[in-house]
């Protein structure tokens, strides 16, 4: 079930098996897709059944949340190897697109049916704050890139202890 | 096991414990954004729950033409984040669509766990031209439009908007000045005149209703008066006898009547003579 090894440096690791990581991977899908597409989703839909209209179409959100799923079990499953950098760097950009996209939309004018009443939300500090949170993962992914490019294996000792 | 204890205390390369704490503060910014954003969203909630509202309004007239109503409004936030720049807008229409009277107040900072009241009064010209005088022979349904503006939690501006319908009740709704057959007295001639209205209002109509018959030609035939003491909800009905100046034929004409109290004189809409 595990693959044991040493980095040139002496220092020992133990990598679970590619069938444990996929079985993890795909355990751990399971409420990322249900908090990141399934969630927000039926979110807009129950808006939209009440005529309400919502700021995002419930395509964008599922395009980009099944992306951000994929891209992170895939980063999840190959973190022992050196696509982990490259992976967490398109996760990080798509994430970031996904909040631009949301920023491009981020006053919501709620007008319940068949009733005089209006409400704008402004949320725009808060998407532009949450750019911060892929930003910084982005910089983490762009330093393990490197790391794994100059020194291969140097981390798996840190990331999967024996 | 010696190696696992040996390897243990080995410090983890540089790039590593950069990459490591750049993803620990992604993760602790991203707790902290989804914390923050849930207390705000639970802090609105206990505002709107707080029972926020607009008291009755009372109406009295005032010496310049005006109908002042007067009420309050009161701001209740048991929220834990104050509520800043709070603007309010408050816009009076008949139904045409012509503007009546406005109001607004802010921008004000309503605190956490506090209450505020705040002066709300409406001036409506009832004198002169627009749609103000029929406000007091016409019983209508006014537009009422609310806005209001106010940030919550700091990140989020949030815009209200709110229209209504609100009846008004005419201080001498269905006014009807008529005259009757002229008599002769020798000089001129007597007519009587009644006035009757409804007061529709919440308001009493005491004073005086002082009125002057004019020809066609805009010629003064004659004047007199009525006193009123009329409450809420109650009919007016009676008649005067009116010297009417001789050669001075009031068919055709008009009845330009004012309300005078000692307070204040609103001129009411001009009654036609047939």
């Amino acid at each position: 079930m595990t693959e044991t090894g040493r980095t040139p440096g002496g220092l020992g690791y133990r990598l679970p098996s590619w069938g444990w990581r996929i079985a993890a991977g795909a355990l751990r899908l399971i409420p990322m897709v249900l908090l990141v597409v399934g969630l927000p989703a039926a979110l807009l839909a129950f808006l939209i059944s009440h005529g309400i209209a919502v700021p995002l179409s419930i395509l964008t959100v599922t395009v980009f949340g099944i992306l951000i799923c994929a891209l992170a079990t895939a980063r999840y499953i190959g973190k022992p190897t050196r696509v982990y950098g490259p992976l967490a760097l398109a996760t990080s950009v798509v994430t970031l697109l996904y909040l631009r996209v949301i920023l491009a939309a981020s006053s919501w004018t709620l007008t319940l049916p068949n009733s005089d009443f209006s409400l704008t939300l402004n949320y725009l500090e808060l998407i532009e704050l949450l750019l911060l949170v892929p930003t910084l993962a982005l910089a983490a992914a762009v330093v393990t890139t490197v790391e794994d490019y100059r020194a291969p294996r140097e981390r798996l000792p840190f990331d999967f202890p024996p | 096991m010696t190696a696992a204890v040996y390897q243990a205390n080995i410090t983890p390369p540089g790039l590593y414990r950069l990459a490591r704490a750049l993803r620990r503060l992604s993760v602790i910014t991203l707790i902290i954004l989804i914390l923050f954003t849930a207390s705000v969203v639970y802090s609105a909630v206990l505002t709107v729950r707080s029972g926020s509202g607009v008291g009755p309004f009372s109406e009295t007239f005032a010496s310049n033409g005006t109908i002042v109503l007067s009420g309050s409004l009161t701001l209740n936030n048991n929220g834990f984040y104050s509520v800043q720049g709070l603007t309010l807008a408050v816009r009076v229409t008949n139904t045409t669509g012509s503007f009546v009277g406005a109001t607004e107040f802010g921008p004000t900072t309503l605190g956490s766990s506090s209450s505020i009241v705040e002066p709300l009064t409406l001036y409506v010209p009832v004198s002169g031209a627009g749609p103000g005088p029929s406000l007091l022979t016409d019983d209508q349904s006014l537009p009422v439009a609310v806005w209001a503006n106010a940030t919550f939690g700091y990140l989020f501006p949030v815009s209200l908007a709110v229209s209504a319908v609100r009846s008004w009740g005419a201080p001498f709704a269905d006014l009807s000045i008529s005259l009757g057959t002229p008599t002769p007295n020798g000089t001129g001639a007597n007519v009587p005149v009644t006035l009757s209205f409804e007061n529709h209002s919440p308001v009493t109509d005491a004073g005086n209703l002082n009125f002057v018959v004019l020809s066609s030609g805009g010629v003064r035939c004659g004047a007199s008066g009525f006193t009123l003491e009329v409450g809420p909800g109650a009919p007016f009905t009676q008649t005067t006898t009116v010297a009417l100046a001789g050669g001075c034929s009031p068919a055709g004409g008009t009845v330009q009547a004012s309300y005078v109290t000692p307070a204040f004189t609103v001129t009411l809409p001009p009654e036609a003579i047939p």
